[in-house]
């Protein structure tokens, strides 16, 4: 399974990198291929390009703001393969919200 | 950035999360220009959400005019304190300068991005929960600034 998401916080200095850390590592540890990208006080790192969102079977949007470029997600959403939470709750549950990634795939 | 002068332990018995960033918000802090306009947005942005963020460990901060530069103040609490209704024991309050541009400030920034995911890192979280001194704690921050800086 693939998955991408985007992680953003209000500040922009924790949040956002903690969110990110916690969904590489359960992906990983499940042996999915994860990409991050990160809206945060540093700029736009690990930027996701049009087709690996396309390629992906889930995108997660851990966002607490508007994000830069979210059209880039337009047809996942039509598909209903987003999910979209809050960073927090990333931080807080991200064994259930890689649950839910893995029903929506399939 | 990280400060021996800023790291704490402390027995205190603190009644909730404002208790305590009032406590640590009145430290001797060189970073800041008015502590009393940081502990304010500070409570202002917990308000919006809490900022615990499991393990016993809570991230109050936040980006504020009254920040001269960077910091982290890394708490240690030997009694837990209620922090929106769970239990804190490790406080780290950030502050970053409202505006913050150039080298030095993507630098600071990396280094609280680097902090951020060690504290989601198992091994990390243990080894703070065992240390017993400043020192230690100090070793455990300093450690992650040396590894960026190099």
């Amino acid at each position: 399974m693939k998955i991408v998401a985007v992680c953003a916080c209000t500040a922009g200095i924790a949040h956002t990198y903690m969110a990110q850390e916690v969904i590489e590592t359960e992906c990983r540890k499940r042996g999915y291929d994860v990409k991050v990208e990160t809206q945060g006080g540093m700029g736009i790192d690990n930027e996701l390009e049009q087709d690996e969102v396309d390629d992906a079977d889930v995108a997660i949007l851990a966002v607490a703001i508007g994000i830069d470029m979210e059209e880039r997600f337009d047809e996942k959403k039509d598909e209903g393969k987003v999910i979209e939470i809050n960073p927090t709750e990333a931080i807080r549950n991200i064994s259930a919200i890689i649950d839910k990634a893995e029903e929506l795939a399939s | 950035m990280f400060d021996r002068n800023l790291i704490v332990l402390t027995e205190e018995k603190f009644t909730d999360q404002s208790d305590v960033i009032n406590y640590l918000s009145g430290l001797n802090n060189p970073y800041l220009a008015d502590p009393g306009a940081y502990r304010e947005d500070v409570l202002e942005r917990e308000k919006e959400v809490s900022t615990f963020v499991g393990y016993n460990t809570a991230i109050p901060h936040a980006k504020s005019e009254a920040v001269k530069e960077p910091f982290v103040i890394c708490a240690k609490l030997e009694n837990a304190v209620p922090w929106n209704g769970e239990d804190a024991k490790q406080i780290f309050m950030l502050g970053v300068p409202k505006d913050a541009n150039g080298e030095n400030a993507m630098l600071h920034l990396k280094i609280l991005c680097e902090l951020s995911k060690n504290l989601m890192r198992e091994n990390f979280r243990d080894a703070l929960d065992q240390a017993q001194s400043s020192e230690e704690i100090y070793n455990l921050v300093k450690h992650i600034e040396e590894e960026i800086e190099q």
